[in-house]
């Protein structure tokens, strides 16, 4: 490169970085935070429930971090950390294990003071795990169902696989929020650095990775699902026995890498 | 109905009916439990701890210990928890199915799950461990992990209660993947199926989960004296541990391939017509060889 092209460049390229340390724009087309909004959206659709969260566990501070809600009490929930020692997604959280519980007003202080302090106290929850192989990383509970008292056993199953991709896809998103971090953190060193880099080693830097379906895509997808499954027992199945043999091919695909 | 993945082999149309030969065909409900209150039967249950003052468990806590680890050797111990808590709920759910199939029985509380998340693993072994070493009767299992770096220790342990004669009754995870201890052989392993009452359960001939008991929208205690209705394999596991208390008291000294055995000859799906038969053999009237 001669000196008044990489000037220009790194010109540019600091005008470009000053753009976006001051801005919170996205370089990379999902973050995880849409992936996850989308994600309780879908949740809520597919069981037919009022209301869902995911929350994720911080794990040198043992607590669950609301990072995503849907629904009633959503906007105080979201940001909000509840301890893990305690409540449905605590347990849910430190065993591994999906529950589903109803009626739990009877119940004078479940996790009611978490509860009421964000206005919404639900009548029946259903909360999974979301793993990622051996290890949990996070908890998607749906919230009120909505033509029945709590959830059934075929929401409780159809929570572990849907819990299982999503936290498949979380991590994926996970990976690249760095790699957003990645590009910034490359460009603001090539904008102060040496002059002799060029944009070709930019873009070899960051390879031809492409970017996952576009989120919208989930949106539909849930509203299908949730069309099938309440359309009957046959549907139920049908809808069922497609997604496992999905499922399965996906982690089959997965083990491969 | 889609239900969850162990518990679809414990539905009518995939459970068969199953014959206990020979003399096993001798072991009824009524020789096997009938009378028996579990008095005098030790209950461990490895959970989330027991509330002591829950109206479900009368006054069945006989006591109740807490799993710690020490981080800085990353061992585990086992110490009295005082006061005893439940802050989950779980460990009173299962305590009071067992109080209520067996209210003789004495329930001891081992609470593994912690403040933490730091060596969940390691705390639910040595919860084990000291209900092995303890010489419990049963143990109620509603936990397991799939962490394939567990499965040695979990088999050890396992195999020592075994040869110990201490019974296992482990939920099995509510979907199909690697879980220890419960699908270990020498384990009774179970998952949730229809129906609420807790004499009837299922004997599945495809194990690795062996049996069905009710866990299906089950009201159940819960925190702070309360109730809950709930659907989980956790809660199948307590309703076969209590049929085991209430079959060792009546039998002393057995062990746990016998228990098995008898749980098995006694299945609701096992010698249908016998058990058809009970209310007669309840009366002293036998059917089938009694050797």
């Amino acid at each position: 490169m001669t000196d008044g092209k990489s000037s220009t460049l790194r010109t540019q390229l600091r005008a470009l970085v000053d753009v976006l340390q001051t801005s919170t724009a996205i370089l990379l087309p999902h973050s995880t935070r849409e992936l996850l909004d989308s994600i309780v959206e879908a949740a809520a659709t597919i069981f037919g429930a009022r209301a869902a969260s995911i929350a994720l566990i911080r794990e040198q501070e043992n607590t669950l971090e609301f990072m995503s809600a849907y629904g009633a009490g959503r906007e105080e929930l979201v940001g909000r950390k509840l301890q893990i020692d305690r409540g449905i997604a605590g347990f849910v959280a430190l065993t591994g294990q999906a529950l589903a519980i109803s009626d739990v007003e009877q119940d004078p202080r479940f996790d009611r003071d978490f509860a009421a302090s964000t206005g919404y106290v639900p009548g029946s929850i259903l909360a999974a795990p979301l793993e990622r192989g051996d290890r949990v990383v996070g908890v998607l509970e749906v919230l009120d169902k909505v033509d029945a008292p709590g959830f059934a056993m075929h929401d409780l199953e159809l929570m572990g696989i849907f819990g299982r991709q999503a936290a498949i896809a979380i991590e994926q998103t996970g990976m690249l929020d760095q790699l957003n971090r990645l590009l910034r953190d490359g460009l603001v060193e090539l904008a102060n650095g040496d002059e002799h880099l060029g944009i070709d080693q930019l873009v070899d830097a960051f390879g031809d990775g492409s970017p996952g379906p576009p989120v919208t895509e989930l949106r539909a997808m849930a509203q299908h699902i949730g069309r099938l499954y309440s359309a009957g027992e046959h549907e139920r199945q049908a809808c069922m026995g497609v997604l496992e043999t999905l499922s399965r091919y996906l982690d089959q695909r997965q083990a491969l890498h | 109905m889609v239900v969850p993945a162990w518990s679809s082999q414990f539905e009518k149309e995939a459970i068969r009916e199953l014959e206990a030969i020979g003399p096993l065909a001798g072991i009824t409900r009524q020789w096997a439990w009938a009378g028996s209150t579990g008095d005098g039967v030790r209950v461990a249950v490895i959970d989330s701890g027991v509330a002591p003052d829950h109206p479900a468990i009368g006054d069945s806590l006989s006591g109740s210990m807490v799993v710690g680890v020490d981080e800085d050797k990353n061992e585990p111990f086992t110490v009295p928890d005082e006061p005893p808590v439940d802050s989950f709920g779980h460990g009173t759910a299962c305590a009071g199915i067992i109080h209520a199939i067996a209210p003789r029985a004495e329930i001891f509380s081992v609470r593994v799950l912690g403040e933490d998340l730091k060596g969940k693993a390691l705390r639910f072994a040595e919860g084990l461990r000291w209900a092995i070493d303890e010489r419990m009767d049963v143990v109620n299992l509603s936990l397991s992990t799939s962490r394939p770096e567990y499965y040695g220790m979990f088999h050890r342990l396992a195999d020592k209660a075994y040869f110990a004669g201490v019974t296992l009754v482990s939920a099995a995870n509510n979907r199909r993947v690697p879980s220890y201890p419960s699908l270990y052989s020498s384990v009774i392993s179970v998952a949730a199926s229809k129906g609420k009452d807790p004499f009837e359960y299922l004997y599945n001939p495809s194990p690795p989960v062996e049996f069905g008991a009710p866990g299906i929208d089950l009201k159940v205690a819960w925190l702070d004296g309360g109730s809950c209705v709930t659907t989980g394999n956790s809660f199948a596991a307590p309703h076969i541990a209590g049929i085991v208390a209430l079959i060792c008291a009546k039998h002393p000294g057995l062990t746990p391939f016998q228990i098995k055995t008898i749980l098995f000859a006694c299945a609701t799906n096992t010698n249908v017509e016998n058990q058809a038969n009970f209310s007669q053999q309840s009366q002293g009237v036998r059917k089938g060889s009694d050797q």
